[in-house]
């Protein structure tokens, strides 16, 4: 099979898991006692039954569950989310503004983990059993160990408010394109990555350690090529197959992290945006939200799919 | 094959195929494969002897040995003991049979857990057949160690402290536990060393004398099996191509491949020559498998088309060049050399295909020399496919379309090839009877 | 006269959880230019570790303990590395039992070849792809033009035996060292890969070191071959003496213990128990307890390789040499077995007296 056919089949193969992840969440939220309507009926208790009826009409909130689910995913396909309860504002203007930030802040997050876990990884594999390797096992556990919320706020008070190198608050609306961004990027940045980074680097440590065991290794070395290339051109490679899922698998982590490590840093993204659409009870926004990163995950995965077989030409013949 | 003294397992058109479906998107735009590893055999084992089954990895040997014993669920035909088909049966009323059925593997505890003692191992089947328990299991078990050749006092030690030939005897001695009438070995000895090897060939000979036991004996050397076995089946992509009693086998007259095995076993003699007939390639998918005679794409004696006066050796080559050209879309890759044959003079261009393919400057034949200088010509236009055509219609073997039933050259050896069939005419190519 | 490859008291050891083994104690033996050296044992005889110990290959937890390995007069164990690298895979190959896994699954069959090419020639890569092309073709591989792009997996066993084959040949190199190239292999494909060898070595004047446990393989292939057993050589001979006139009580039981085809032999002559056990070798003889012929002195006392004629110490020169206490001492009860040589098929050894435990 070419990676072509394999790419095909495996985008293929994303639709119906879209679809699921679609249902699954309004699923959830529909399926859970306590709409919008009976909020605002609780609210205000003059409202009438004949109100509260054309209230659900007009919330697309009346009928069975799958019509409604079937209203609500042809609008979705269009790209639209319905509208804020109390605002009236369309629901992806206010998601869409926020993707980026939140985009930006995974992504840093994201490399954060990869360029500080797969050096050190390789590091400790080659020098296994060595000080540097028993020092990163130490770091990663610690880096594994430390909840999000705690490093944020540890990071705040000594980089910002002992050192003062960073401000403590990002400004209400970013120009993320600018290089003054990145000062209020690196504090969030590295609290996001660096459970990520602690797994990825355990994980590449591992995995290179079992490839240097394997017989083409010796053969390589048999062969007379230095070891810079047996290590980074013939091991590294073979080693980054199972990384790569698991980066792809972080994704998820890093965007359930980004729920807490917004918040903590006033980081104006999709992950605030949830917290505060749960307060006020905007289930439209919740529901958006969802399912934005659901994609996201999905897509990650896909990516993962696709790199694997990049890197190794045995999966594409499975 | 004659029935002389009583069978006690008999198995009749036994086919195993499975699914190699590449996953569920295959199965639903119905791209599903069929593996055939095991496509029709029929064997007998008579009581007390050894029944040895011979062939290269992928010849389906092993599927054929588990499928008889419905370790895996046979697709067709059916196996007899004691007189009832256990394909047919319940897997309660099969779990009796099952006593009589021991198998023996390659590394009998590969599979087992590793913290189970020895005395655990082998006193399982005693308890799961409710034979014996508690201190007469023990009893028994220490019995059964001592019966192979260990130690009473090794029914505490763990398996991973064995070593290679202490396990294997370890697995007969767990075979043997429930009294069985039938062990299948498969491949008991292939992963021991040469003196190790001899103690478990002797040990299974001994308790075979002992018990009366009968064998299936699988393996890939056939050293061993001429040891070992009294009758001998040559198997070849899921069908056996020859059987009998060993002595006949192990002498010509020969299947092809049983040829072709025998003079490829490696003689501990520093003054020996090897010689006969080599083997190209191994052995082909099951998925597609070859149409006529299955061993037809590598037979060294492949019977020529009698419309032409060629030797075997050059049919050989013809043939070799027809697989590689309908296989290849390439016309370089038919050559020796990987110049592009359209920018190769002519001469250049048929002399290093006829180098890569054994064939002489001009075959002896003058309609066959036509038929291949089209061909040639035609490769060396670039036209693949149709130089595929052309040596399709112009070389058939008729190993290629006829598929050759068993013949019986004498009692109880049968060998499944054109060239020993007294209902084949070499003459019109056609079997007096039996299936096209 | 210095040999290609002089290995003088190499000594390898493994510090494992259970203690430490020595799994190549005190080996020497020499490989001439253009010969083909057989080293024949079972397995723990050391074979392995000692053909990879000629590369210097031994990883941790294996260090060498000491010895000389001289290619071409020249220590490669006090080398330094880039020194040491110069060699491999340019003047000393090495082939391995399990061809594909001795590969790189994730580059294609030709790019390794070519890489090592590259490497070792300093040529460009064109011409290196050239040079591997006309390698595949060589070692019998149809369609070399297309399989240069193929995966390893994408080859059944025997051709990625031949591509490793390729790979060693590609720099032609002085010494390839094979061990087991043909244990994984159908019958059928050993015979073709062990002709193959034969071919390439006479074509490119090459040596080979060939490890088997595999007598037949031997015998077909080698010149001169030495026995191990437990860390040890315990004979080593030219082949033919060695198969017809073995002086090592294990080298006659090795040989009587192969079934043959056609010598109709009920039960097969066996040495009883098994290899010992790596970290608590027997005193004495290690192989004294599965000898039918060992006496009260074997346990106490350790041959040393020796002329069989002379009982002479041997050097890393002399041809014929066997370690039992028979040729210093000389045994109460001797060495009491012959060996039968028929005439059509070859010969077995037998030995007298029932040593079956």
């Amino acid at each position: 099979m070419s990676l072509r056919r394999f790419v095909l089949r495996r985008g293929l193969a994303v639709v119906p898991v879209l679809f699921g992840v679609s249902a699954v969440t309004f699923g959830l939220f529909h399926l859970t006692p306590g709409d919008p309507v009976s909020q605002v009926v609780a609210l205000n208790p003059d409202v009438s039954a004949a109100e509260e009826a054309r209230l659900r009409e007009r919330w697309g909130l009346s009928g069975p569950v799958w019509r409604q689910y079937l209203e609500w995913l042809s609008n979705v396909l269009v790209g639209d989310f319905g509208r804020e309860i109390r605002t009236g504002r369309a629901v992806s203007a206010v998601v869409w503004r926020r993707v980026p930030e939140t985009l930006v802040l995974g992504l840093f997050g994201w490399v954060f983990a990869v360029a500080i876990a797969i050096p050190t990884g390789i590091y400790a594999a080659v020098n296994k059993g060595e000080i540097g390797d028993l020092a990163s096992r130490v770091l990663a556990l610690s880096g594994v160990s430390i909840p999000n919320f705690w490093l944020g706020l540890l990071l705040i008070l000594v980089f910002s408010l002992r050192l003062g190198l960073f401000p403590v608050l990002p400004p209400s609306r970013l120009p993320l394109y600018h290089p003054e961004t990145l000062r209020y990027l690196l504090l969030p940045g590295v609290t996001i990555g660096t459970a990520a980074a602690a797994t990825l680097t355990r994980v590449m440590r591992t995995s290179m350690a079992e490839e240097l065991n394997e017989e083409y290794v010796t053969a390589a070395r048999a062969r007379g090529l230095p070891e810079r290339t047996v290590v980074f051109k013939h091991v590294l490679r073979n080693s980054l197959v199972s990384v790569v899922t698991l980066a792809a698998a972080l994704t998820a982590g890093i965007v359930a992290g980004s729920v807490v490590v917004e918040s903590v840093f006033n980081w104006p993204g999709l992950g605030s945006e949830f917290v505060q659409a749960i307060d006020r009870r905007e289930i439209n926004v919740v529901m958006a939200i969802t399912l934005v990163t659901a994609v996201c995950v999905v897509l990650a995965n896909f990516l993962a799919d696709v790199l694997y077989a990049v890197l190794d030409p045995r999966i594409r013949y499975d | 094959m004659g029935d002389s003294t009583e069978s006690v397992l008999r198995v009749e058109g036994l086919k195993a195929h499975y699914d190699s479906t590449d996953g569920f998107l295959d199965r639903l735009l119905g791209r599903s494969r069929t593996v055939r590893a095991v496509d029709g055999v029929d064997f007998e084992l008579r009581e007390g002897e050894t029944l040895g089954i011979v062939g290269e990895s992928g010849c389906g040997k092993t599927t054929l040995a588990r499928s008889a014993l419905r370790l895996i669920e046979p697709t067709a035909g059916s196996v007899y003991h004691r007189g009832e088909d256990l394909t047919a049966l319940s897997s309660p009323d099969l779990r009796d049979h099952r006593r009589d059925l021991q198998y023996v593997f390659q590394d009998p505890l590969s599979s087992l857990n590793p913290r189970l003692t020895a005395g655990d191992v082998v006193g399982e089947p005693l308890e799961v057949h409710g034979l014996a328990t508690g201190a007469e299991r023990d009893e028994r078990v220490r019995e059964l160690l001592e019966t192979v050749g260990l130690k009473r006092s090794h029914a505490n030690r763990y398996p991973h402290e064995f070593s290679g030939g202490q396990r294997q005897r370890l697995g007969i001695a767990r075979a043997l536990a429930v009294d069985p009438e039938v062990i299948v070995c498969d491949e008991p000895v292939s992963a021991l060393d040469a003196s190790v090897q001899a103690q478990i060939l002797n040990l299974l000979s001994e308790l075979q004398a002992e018990f009366g036991l009968s064998y299936v004996f699988i393996a890939h050397d056939l050293r061993v099996i001429e040891h070992v076995a009294d009758r001998v089946a040559v198997m070849y992509l899921g069908e056996f191509v020859e059987r009998g009693p060993t002595e006949t086998v192990f002498e010509p007259p020969y299947h092809p491949y049983t040829e072709a095995l025998l003079s490829a076993i490696p003689e501990p003699d520093p003054q020996w020559e090897r010689d006969g007939v080599r083997l190209d390639g191994t052995v082909p998918s099951p998925i597609d498998p070859p149409s006529g005679c299955r061993f037809h794409t590598r037979c060294p004696r492949i019977v020529p088309d009698a419309d032409y006066d060629l030797s075997s050796e050059v049919w050989r080559g013809v043939t070799d060049l027809t697989l590689r050209a309908r296989e290849t879309d390439d016309a370089a890759s038919v050559t020796a050399t990987r110049a592009d044959p359209t920018e190769t003079p002519w001469e250049t261009f048929d002399g290093s295909v006829r180098e890569e393919f054994g064939l002489p400057g001009t075959l002896p034949d003058a309609d066959a020399e036509g038929a291949l200088a089209e061909a040639i010509a035609t490769l060396h236009d670039g036209r693949v496919e149709a130089a595929a055509a052309l040596l399709d219609s112009a070389f058939t073997s008729p190993c290629e379309r006829h598929h050759p039933a068993e013949y019986e050259l004498d009692t109880g050896h049968g060998i499944a090839c054109l060239r020993y069939d007294d209902g084949f005419d070499e003459e019109s190519e056609t079997l007096a009877d039996g299936p096209e | 006269m210095t040999a290609l490859l002089e290995v003088e008291d190499l000594t390898a050891r493994f510090d494992t959880d259970e203690g430490i083994v020595t799994a190549v104690d005190g080996l020497s033996y020499r490989v001439e230019a253009g010969e083909t050296f057989g080293v024949v044992g079972e397995s723990g005889a050391g074979k392995s570790v000692a053909a990879r110990a000629v590369l210097g290959l031994i990883d941790d937890p294996g260090r060498i303990e000491r010895g000389e390995v001289r290619f071409k007069g020249e220590d490669l164990l006090s080398m330094d590395e880039s020194e040491l690298r110069s060699v491999r895979g340019d003047r000393i190959a090495l082939v391995f039992q399990d061809a594909r896994a001795a590969l790189n699954p994730v580059y294609t069959v030709g790019e390794q070849i070519a890489e090592t090419v590259e490497h070792h020639l300093e040529c460009d890569p064109e011409v290196a792809r050239d040079r591997t092309i006309r390698l595949l073709d060589r070692v019998g591989i149809p369609d070399a033009d297309a399989r240069y792009s193929d995966y390893p997996h994408e080859l059944s066993g025997g051709m990625c035996q031949r591509a490793t084959i390729a790979m060693a040949l590609s720099c032609e190199p002085d010494l390839i060292v094979a061990d087991e190239p043909t244990s994984a292999l159908d019958v059928t494909v050993e015979a073709r890969i062990l002709d193959l060898l034969a071919d390439l070595t006479d074509e490119f004047g090459v040596a080979v070191q060939l490890v088997s446990h595999d007598l037949g393989v031997i015998a077909g292939t080698c010149d001169r071959a030495m026995v191990m057993y437990a860390g040890e050589a315990v004979e080593t001979a030219a082949i033919e003496e060695l198969y017809y006139d073995p002086k090592h009580p294990y080298t006659a039981g090795l040989m009587s213990a192969i079934p043959r085809v056609g010598d109709g032999r009920d039960r097969l002559p066996t040495i009883p128990g098994t290899t010992p056990d790596p970290i608590d070798v027997p005193s004495g003889c290690r192989f004294h307890p599965r000898c039918p012929f060992a006496e009260e002195a074997c346990t106490r006392r350790n041959p040393s390789l020796v002329d069989p004629e002379t009982g002479e110490p041997a050097t890393i020169g002399t041809d014929r040499a066997a370690a039992c206490l028979e040729y210093t001492d000389g045994l109460e009860g001797g060495l009491d077995y012959s060996v039968e040589i028929d005439g059509a098929t070859g010969e077995h050894a037998e030995r007298g007296g029932d040593c079956d435990g």
